[in-house]
């Protein structure tokens, strides 16, 4: 009886089954019965009645067998939880121990996990606030924008007041609807006013959204009718920053445009209106209950179980009805619209690349482990095989392997998070202007949850591949061969070669990203803007509202200005315009030209357009190549045009004196000149195309809000103050705002280009230093494994020259797959970047050779110093060695 | 065997049990005898309720069993004590002491 599995059976009872517990309870029984007989016999007792006297004495039996199988089966479970728990307990202990012993290799992996693991909670949570869960309220998935749009879907506009309460009252799918809009304003308080939008809403914002103020009162319904006390509602930010946080700001009072308003109420840190610019936080005004007014946005929130087709039928039912009486809503529907609609396709394409930028670098990031752990595990072979020797099952060493990874992989998701975290403040230090809502991305509860579920997958993917091998491997071979047999198999080797295959090739992706976005960059500075934009200053100014309605009136005051303006020293020239460069205007018409009838598909509906005064052309030095500036007529009669126009209509003849208009019923203009292009430049535009064609007309006082542009002559300190109160010094109302230079408006143009390849920059070079890393990893190991082979070598008279090019062929063949089939992909995959590059294909060859090369050299870099190793093997010594 | 058992008090037979297994590992049988004896048959235990003292004690820790060979030869499940078991032994014989104490001194004084 002594063999093994039956000493083990008389040790415990392991996990024995169902039908076991029954036959071991029976035989105890059986046992005792036989006993009792036989000493009931050796009393003298006949069999019969000493049967019969030990079923008596032993009571009722089958009550017995039901009551010691329910105690044994219960005994089973709890050893098998413990037995359980206990081997995880000591799974771990080792793992850690294991850990502790090569804390190179623990450090490496925790590091190179927690970049790739940090990288991608940190963009995913960047993903999940744009796109997955933009509002970050109660129910947001069932809030949103509502509008009015032509029948075709391909326009739309705010719905009236009017519309909003019909809506408010006929849709039976809207749980709540509320409206708001902004206003620019200056808070005048203290020595230095400042510039704010200021968030207008109807009182049915907060609770829609279920927000409640930190301090005091929200906007109320009486605070929205005309000719309410005034009453402001701070954001937290102004709260802490003009009022230093203070507790009894409830009740006091402050200035804005002039006019005193009652602090009612702070909002929470955060707080911001869905379908708002993300920068209006500061500061909450009543939107006034005028069923007149235009412009403000709608916001509602659906009904459970209600989807936006249905809401929209609904809607759309509703201005049917109404436009019997109001024949205004005849033309229109609703279209109710969510965050992610208005996020443009430019910037939904560019998360989605960056988020598949920062998965590759994750993969790479898992391969690399995988190797060091494949690496490693052919030195633990002894280990495994002692371990298999001593009775630990296949599965249990698997086990342990997983326990392992998955124990690397949670120690560098934790570090993950820290890395998480960081890059979130870099990303948000780092955002263009445009995403504001990237400031409040946070590490939500989901963002976690994501994260947490991808380190466990992480150390899977890792992990598995080196376990399988390890269980795979040939127990008795590994313990007779010992050091030696460490070599791996070959379908180790393989995957191991496979898998820097794989690094190589995703790092030729990131790169050619990276790369094409460099490239976009420096197309984008290197631009010929068509003016020379240094030195010139630029400024909002605006009148003070239905204060001067007449033209006239309002030329008056821009000349006064003007020539206040140019009696400062150093001024140079100034001039009014309605914008510049890169803000500037559309133009929306029917083109039409004199004497020339177009094809339908060559019709042109919108042309870039520009309002300015004669020297406008001679101030910004935008040079006009043919004919003259404007003249003194500023009625409309007179128009410049670019080349790029004037190239497409009269590419053989000269386009001054000929005539065009925008409105079929108008008056014809006259070209008088043709201007040089202006390009500014911008990603995911085609070049070229009727979006191309300037057109300049007089500027003619038409606005209220016109731009002044000043190229000085020297140093104007203290201009913005200056320039304030010159105008202040006309009237008290004119507000000037944005006072800069035009140079960096041009600059912040590139805010985005530069933040989308910061970040793959950043992600590939992550990703080159990983698989760098990984090719060094492999080909040291290997130079390892062949120390022998090498000693041979050498022996045999092979010179040193020799075993350099064999250790470097082999890192050069495995280089040379990764980047044809990296090159390969990235061909197929950079379509996807198309709306993020500036002038630069998809397919630039510049960008592909250049990283092709650059792998290369970095191949050969990482192949060099381990094959140089291996020329120093001293023949004897390998030889000598085990 | 004409005496009047005793009925045993409730939980009484596990510490029993723990009292004659702390001489040894012993096979149910054993058990079963050895009680028989030392209590010179006053305690009539039913093997039934023995069994499922055994099993319940088992479960609780307290004695772990294991096959072997009984002095016949024949295949036997034996108990021993375990450390838990030892420890609640002690603590039930106090129990038991002060409590027949306190039995005995009203008892006597009456």
């Amino acid at each position: 009886m002594p063999d093994i599995r039956g000493l083990r059976r008389l040790i415990r009872f392991p996990w024995r089954s169902r039908v076991r517990v029954r036959r071991d309870i029976d035989d105890e029984f059986q046992f005792h019965l036989d006993m009792r007989i036989a000493e009931l016999r050796a009393r003298g007792v006949p069999p019969d009645t000493a049967h019969s006297e030990a079923l008596r004495r032993f009571g009722d039996m089958s009550d017995a067998r039901e009551y010691c199988r329910t105690m044994d089966e219960h005994s089973i479970h709890e050893q098998q939880r413990r037995d359980v728990l206990a081997e995880l307990g000591s799974d771990l202990r080792f793992a850690t121990r294991q850990m502790r012993r090569s804390p190179g290799f623990t450090t490496l992996a925790i590091i190179t996990l927690a970049l790739g693991i940090g990288a991608t909670t940190a963009i995913f949570s960047v993903v999940n606030r744009l796109l997955l869960d933009p509002i970050p309220y109660p129910d947001g998935d069932r809030i949103v924008n509502l509008n009015r749009s032509n029948l075709q879907g391909n326009m739309y506009v705010t719905p009236t007041p009017k519309l909003v309460e019909a809506w408010r009252k006929g849709a039976h799918s809207l749980e709540a609807i509320a409206t708001f809009g902004y206003k620019d304003v200056v808070v005048t308080d203290g020595d230095d006013p400042e510039d704010i939008k200021a968030g207008l809403l109807s009182p049915n914002v907060l609770p829609l959204l279920g927000v409640a103020p930190v301090l005091g009162r929200a906007i109320l319904a009486e605070d929205t009718k005309i000719g309410a006390p005034k009453v402001v509602v701070l954001g937290h930010g102004l709260w802490k920053r003009r009022f230093g946080g203070a507790k009894d700001i409830v009740g006091q009072a402050m200035t804005i445009d002039g006019a005193s308003y009652t602090i009612v109420g702070v909002l929470p840190r955060d707080f911001t209106v869905p379908f708002m610019d993300g920068g209006m936080r500061q500061l909450w005004l009543p939107l006034e209950e005028n069923p007149d007014a235009r412009g403000a946005q709608a916001m509602a929130k659906m009904r459970p179980g209600t989807d936006r087709d249905r809401l929209n039928k609904e809607l759309s039912d509703v201005m049917v009805a109404l436009s019997v009486e109001h024949p205004e809503f005849k033309e229109w529907k609703a279209l109710a619209l969510k965050p992610q609609d208005y996020l443009g396709s430019q910037t939904r394409d560019t998360l989605l690349v960056l988020l598949g930028a920062v998965g590759m670098v994750l993969l790479i990031a898992c391969a690399n482990v995988a190797n060091l752990l494949l690496a490693r595990a052919s030195t633990r072979e002894r280990e495994f095989a002692i371990r298999a020797a001593l009775g630990a099952g296949r599965w249990r060493i698997v086990r342990q392997l997983l326990t392992e990874s998955t124990l690397l992989a949670l120690a560098g998701g934790a570090l993950g998070l820290f890395v998480a975290y960081r890059s979130l403040d870099a990303i948000i230090a780092l955002r263009p202007e445009s995403l504001a809502e990237l400031d409040e991305v946070r590490l939500s509860p989901t963002v976690l949850a994501v994260s947490f579920g991808l380190t466990m997958l992480t150390g899977v993917l890792f992990g598995l591949a080196p376990a399988m091998f390890a269980a795979a491997r040939d127990i008795g071979n590994s313990l007779k061969s010992a050091t030696r047999s460490a070599s791996g198999t070959a379908r180790a080797r393989r995957f191991r070669s496979a898998l820097v295959v794989g690094e190589v090739c995703l790092s030729v992706m990131l790169l050619v990203g990276a790369g094409l976005l460099v490239r976009t960059m420096v197309k984008m500075r290197r631009a010929e803007i068509g003016f020379d934009p240094s030195g010139l200053i630029s400024a909002r100014v605006q009148l003070p509202e239905q204060r001067y309605p007449k033209r006239e009136q309002r030329r008056v005051v821009y000349d006064q200005l003007m020539q206040r303006l140019q009696a400062i020293p150093g001024i140079g020239e100034v001039t009014w315009a309605m914008g510049v460069p890169p803000r500037t205007g559309m133009m929306f018409g029917d083109l039409e030209i004199e004497g020339t009838t177009f094809k339908k598909e060559d019709r042109v509906s919108a042309l870039w357009s520009q309002f300015a005064r004669p020297e406008y052309f001679k101030l910004t030095r935008l040079p006009i190549v043919a004919g003259r500036t404007f003249g003194a007529d500023t009625s409309g009669k007179e128009i410049i045009i670019n080349e790029a126009m004037a190239k497409k209509y009269w590419p053989r003849s000269s386009a001054v004196g000929r005539r065009l208009r925008l409105d079929a019923k108008g008056e014809w203009s006259t070209i008088v000149g043709v201007a040089r292009n202006v390009t500014v430049p911008s990603t995911g535009r085609r070049v070229g195309g009727s979006m191309d064609y300037q057109i300049y007309l007089p500027f003619a006082e038409d606005f209220e809000s016109p731009t002044l542009i000043v190229r000085p002559t020297g140093a104007l300190p203290d201009f913005a103050r200056r320039l304030s109160s010159e105008a202040a010094a006309i009237d008290a109302g004119i507000r000037v705002r944005d006072v800069s230079s035009v140079a960096s408006q041009l600059a912040n143009q590139l805010a985005g280009p530069r933040f989308n390849m910061s970040l793959l920059i950043v992600f590939a070079g992550l990703a080159l230093v990983l698989a760098t890393v990984g090719l060094y990893g492999v080909i040291a190991y290997s130079v390892t494994q062949r120390t022998r082979e090498m000693g041979i070598r050498l022996a045999l008279g092979a010179d040193r020259p020799a075993v350099l090019r064999l250790v470097m062929s082999q890192g050069a063949r495995l280089t040379a797959i990764g980047v044809a089939t990296g090159l390969l992909a990235a061909a197929a995959l950079t379509r996807v970047m198309v709306s993020m590059l500036y002038d630069v294909s998809a397919l630039d060859p510049m960008t592909f050779a250049l990283v092709g090369v650059v792998l290369g050299l970095v191949a050969v870099l990482a192949s060099y110093f381990p094959a140089r190793r291996a020329t120093r093997v001293d023949p004897v010594v390998a030889l000598r060695a085990d | 065997m004409a005496r009047d058992p005793i009925d045993l008090l409730h939980g009484t037979l596990d510490v029993l049990v723990l009292k004659t297994l702390s001489w040894g590992p012993m096979h149910g049988y054993g058990i079963s005898r050895w009680i028989d004896e030392r209590t010179r048959g006053v305690l009539e235990i039913e093997d039934a309720a023995l069994y499922k003292s055994l099993h319940r004690l088992e479960r609780a820790g307290s004695i772990e069993a294991e096959w072997g060979l009984s002095e016949n030869n024949r295949k036997a499940k034996f108990y021993n004590l375990t450390a838990r078991g030892r420890q609640e032994l002690r603590a039930e014989a106090n129990t038991w002491r002060q409590y027949a104490t306190a039995i005995f001194s009203v008892l006597e004084s009456a």
